[in-house]
């Protein structure tokens, strides 16, 4: 299977993926809240039920086009692995980050990630990542907290700058 | 390399600052306190922001409003009822997921669960008709005409199951009128379906009328306070109501609270009360909140068992005044 | 009439502090439009506390700058980083970005501000002269109007997906399901929240869009391998010249302005759909020659100066009716509630200084923008020589706080991630992203709309037949389906 095919049919399997999420949630939960039959009130399956439907078309008419080729999606370059490495561990890095963020605070976990990311992007100095990291992180605070009066994440330890 | 060269120009800066971060807790407050507010941008949001200002003028700090909407305001309080009791976090407690959800059973709440700062504002609201209407000329007469013709008559309340919907609904049981409710998610465009004589009557608040008072025939007001009446110009409230519908001594219901987690320290909470009560005090926060139509309440903490006990009590009584109404409209379709 | 307002308000809209501040609000407002994530509403939310403390005229003046600026903002994020700042900017991404590819960032950004300054002015003239008589006849656009509305609006996916209607067709679908998850209005049911709170009120769109477009470009971004050096791009000045070069649109520059100004006259539409429909009625009737979404300027002049016009027409029923038109100019009613003056028909009697006063800060901040837009391009296009190890991490980290700010949540910033990963199976399998945009804001208006118009209704469906203006909108709809039947067979009998 090329690239291109395989990406086709992962895109394919999302959508019905989604088509069978929406029907099972409207047979099971829906059912117990009541809420999956009756007039336009009390029935809010109709409107889902109709979309993963036209969904499910699409995708007939999608799959036939896919397999008489006719896709241009044919002519897709793939990446080295050492480039798809490099991104893939920015999402990873990326999704640490989020995911620590409320626990951890914005100040402490916002520099590592400057300076991770930066560092996978094939920077060395390593005053110059710390100085950008430490630089980054503060105006935009300094910005949003000052200017805009957001709270940006405490963090268990409720660090925060008294600006 | 240019930018090489302005952050190393800037580290000095950078550092510095980064260097002063304090970690101790100071005096409180010594950050920005939050509000969260139930619904999404619009007046009430705006008028929470003006209580939200006064506010943080007393106590010398800013105050952000935060906007949650959903599932009837009580995402809103479950997520600030969620963040840290240390008096950084306010929820602005309307009725609805304060009182009313969990009588629907829709939140596990009860409003003695949290610590009441202090009352802030009100809203009046109303039920209106069609301005040029010929099938009756007062509420009584609509609720012959409906009990008449069971459910052919089309209202909104704004949203299904919220307050105005309950009170209407248990006027409508007292006189036995079936109608349909029309769920909207924007009051305005309630208002401009009434004016356009797609609905037959609806729930109007203040600030709507106001701007277009000869656009609907306000029927009756949903509140015995002279205020309210006054805000209306003087339409009919359900105290002129020959009949008894269970709605007699209405509470003043529209109104929020503002309430913090129960664990917040004492020492905070007083601190938030009284720059809350100075703030609610202020001749500017009183004169914006009644140019947007609703009503400054100057009602301290102390009071917060009797007015929103006295709510929880008579909303518990209406209670089945919803499920009347879809039972009714169930056996028509 | 127009005359006695203009002379009423000049006194209160010539002080320099209303000048100050309207120029001021178009700065903020080109800036909070131009970082993912907030966009005009946060920047009116944000900056409400500072604006009620002002004389009225100043006040709206600084709040109303911020909607225009934040309306147009967007678009510069879309055309250099191909990250639309606000979802206004959505379909500016089919040409802005293609057009900045081909070394025109300048002339691009230049067209957009100059046909957003123009749109707006339109908007505003639309808002000056027929505002009451277009406001009345908006209060006429009643559920089954919005609700076929909505369908036209999904014909715009059709149009705008060209050679990948299917794909495109799919992805607003997916976009039409995003938007029922949440409580749903009218049975009170909760739908596919699977019990997490964070998803009583769906997902928030700001989020949905940061995600798809921006955290799936810079992972785009950082799979090339020049993120040490730095850019060779021309900064070009673009000065008066693309204003000329927007002008040579006129037929598209006043017809996507009318378009956005009766969408944001009709209360609930808003921004998204103006620009979306506008850049599906350019493309509809390009001419010979002119490639669509490779870059032709025609589609940032559509898009761009359709939602700025939105901006005039949602002011038509906020000042002459008291109904917002969308949720920016709710929190512009409210703010001119607080100051005193409660918008409708007495208000245009009896302050028509007031009125003349929002009037003319209206116009003049979209000079401004026109201004302030210009002489800032190149400060703009500056970030295209910023080396890419710097400019990923600050990219990641402004979509993070801009997320965040909206509701001071950190679920949002997971929508956001989960959603980056949606964007990039969907980049890579070749499925267009901006479907998904307009999918999400049609769905509510589509759905709620047709229910509540069967609850309106006596008659069931003929509800949709029995009003006029609905009637004429179900056979607009009809005849789109049967010309896209016959064009696709007669392309397949072609081919």
């Amino acid at each position: 299977m090329t690239a291109s095919r395989f990406l086709s049919v992962l895109a394919l399997g999302f959508f019905v993926a989604v088509i069978i999420a929406v029907l099972w949630q409207i047979e099971t939960n829906f059912k117990e809240q009541g809420i999956a039959s009756g007039g336009p009130y009390d029935n809010a399956a109709s409107f889902p039920r109709a979309v993963v439907f036209l969904i499910g078309f699409l995708l007939l008419i999608q799959c036939a086009l896919d397999f008489i080729g006719t896709n241009s999606s044919a002519k897709l370059k793939i990446p080295a692995r050492s480039d798809l490495m490099r991104a893939g561990i920015m999402l990873f890095i990326f999704a640490v980050y989020l995911s620590v963020l409320e626990t951890i605070g914005y100040h402490l976990t916002t520099i590592p990630m400057i300076f991770s990311i930066m560092w996978i992007c094939g920077m060395r100095n390593l005053t110059l990542l710390i100085c950008t990291a430490v630089f980054v992180s503060t105006s935009f605070a300094f910005v949003f907290e000052v200017f805009l009066n957001v709270v940006l994440p405490l963090g268990i330890w409720t660090i925060f700058i008294p600006w | 390399m240019q930018i090489t060269k302005s952050i190393h120009r800037t580290l000095l800066a950078g550092t510095l600052v980064a260097a002063s971060a304090a970690i101790a807790l100071a005096d409180f407050p010594n950050r920005n306190i939050e509000i969260f507010h139930p619904w999404g941008p619009g007046n009430a949001m705006a008028m929470s922001q003006v209580v939200a200002k006064a506010m943080g003028e007393e106590l010398g700090t800013d105050m952000p409003v935060i906007s949650l909407p959903g599932a009837a305001g009580t995402k809103a309080q479950t997520t600030a009822m969620g963040k840290p009791a240390d008096g950084y976090t306010i929820f602005d407690g309307y009725v609805a997921p304060l009182v009313l959800q969990p009588i629907l059973g829709n939140a596990d709440w009860n409003y003695k669960d949290f610590k009441p700062l202090s009352a802030a504002v009100a809203n009046a609201f109303s039920i209106a008709g069609q301005v040029d209407e010929t099938r009756w000329s007062n509420f009584e007469e609509m609720m012959a005409y409906c009990q008449a013709n069971r459910g052919e008559l089309r209202y909104s309340s704004g949203s299904r199951n919220n307050l105005p919907h309950m009170v209407i609904a248990k006027a409508l049981q007292g006189y036995d009128c079936v109608a349909q409710n029309v769920p909207y998610t924007q009051d305005g465009n309630v208002f401009k379906d009434l004016g356009s004589k797609v609905l037959d009557f609806a729930f109007i608040n203040v600030g709507n009328f106001r701007s277009n008072p000869d656009k609907v025939k306000i029927l009756m007001v949903l509140s015995e306070l002279e205020s309210s009446k006054k805000a209306f110009l003087g339409a009919p409230t359900i105290a002129d109501l020959d009949v008894d519908v269970g709605l007699s001594n209405l509470g003043p219901m529209g109104w929020t609270w503002w309430i913090v987690n129960p664990d917040t320290p004492d020492d905070v909470t007083e601190k938030l009360r009284s720059a809350m009560e100075r703030a609610m005090a202020r001749q500017d926060v009183k004169d914006a909140v009644e140019a947007v139509g609703f009503v400054p309440l100057n009602w301290d903490h102390t009071s917060y068992e009797e007015i929103v006990g006295g709510v929880d009590a008579q909303l518990n009584s209406m209670g089945n005044a919803l499920a009347w109404e879809e039972e009714e409209l169930n056996k028509l379709n | 009439m127009i005359i006695d307002f203009f002379s009423a308000g000049f006194d209160v809209f010539s002080s320099p502090l209303a000048l100050i501040l309207t120029f001021t609000g178009i700065i903020v407002g080109l800036v909070v439009g131009a970082m993912p994530g907030l966009g005009p509403l946060m920047g009116i939310i944000l900056l409400l506390p500072v604006a009620i403390g002002l004389p009225a005229v100043a006040a709206m003046g600084f709040l109303i700058a911020i909607f225009v600026g934040g309306s147009c903002g967007g678009s510069i994020s879309a055309i250099l980083l191909r990250i639309p700042g606000t979802p206004l900017a959505a379909a500016t991404l089919y040409d802005g970005y293609p057009l900045a590819q081909k070394g025109r960032a300048s002339d691009a950004i230049g067209i957009a501000i100059t046909s957003s300054a123009i749109g707006g002015l339109i908007g505003g003239i639309v808002l000056v002269f027929c505002a009451p008589i277009l406001a009345n006849f908006a209060s006429n656009f009643a559920p089954p109007e919005y609700a076929m509305l909505a369908i036209m609006g999904l014909f715009a996916i059709v149009v705008i997906s060209g050679g990948s209607v299917i794909k495109g067709l799919l992805a607003g679908s997916f976009g039409l399901i995003i938007s029922t998850i949440g409580t749903d209005s009218f049975s009170t049911g909760l739908r596919f929240t699977f019990g997490s709170h964070n998803l009583l009120n769906g997902f928030h769109i700001v989020a949905v869009v940061v995600g798809l477009f921006a955290i799936s470009e810079m992972t785009f971004q950082m799979l090339k391998r020049d993120l040490l050096e730095i850019p060779k791009v021309k900064v070009a000045r673009p000065g008066l010249r693309t204003i000329s070069m927007t002008l040579k649109h006129y037929v598209n520059l006043v017809r996507s302005s009318a378009i956005g100004t009766f969408f944001g006259a009709i209360p609930g539409a808003g921004g998204v759909i103006s620009s979306f429909t506008s850049y599906a009625v350019a493309k509809a009737s390009s001419k010979p020659g002119e490639k669509y979404g490779e870059g032709e300027e025609g589609g940032v002049v559509a898009t761009e100066s359709a939602n700025n016009a939105t901006v005039g027409g949602t002011l038509v029923p906020t000042l002459s009716l008291g109904i917002p038109g969308d949720a920016s100019s709710a929190m512009l009613l409210g703010a001119l509630l607080i100051l005193g003056f409660i918008p409708g028909p007495a208000m245009f009697e009896n302050n028509p200084d007031v009125v003349g006063g929002i009037f003319m800060v209206y116009l003049l901040s979209n000079v401004f923008l026109l201004i302030a837009g210009i002489l800032a391009t190149p400060l703009f296009v500056y970030v295209l020589r910023i080396p890419k190890v710097y400019l990923i991490p600050s990219i990641l980290l402004l979509c993070s706080i801009g997320t965040f700010a909206l509701q001071a949540s950190v679920f949002d910033l997971q929508v956001m991630f989960a959603f980056g990963l949606i964007g990039l199976l969907f980049r890579a399998a070749n499925y267009p992203l901006a479907p998904v945009v307009i999918g999400m804001i049609l769905g509510p208006i589509l759905e709620a709309n047709f229910r509540r118009s069967l609850l309106i209704s006596r008659e069931g469906y003929w509800i949709f037949l029995d009003r006029p203006v609905s009637a004429s909108l179900v056979t607009i709809n009809a005849l789109l389906i049967l010309a896209m039947i016959y064009i696709t067979i007669k392309r397949m009998r072609e081919s």
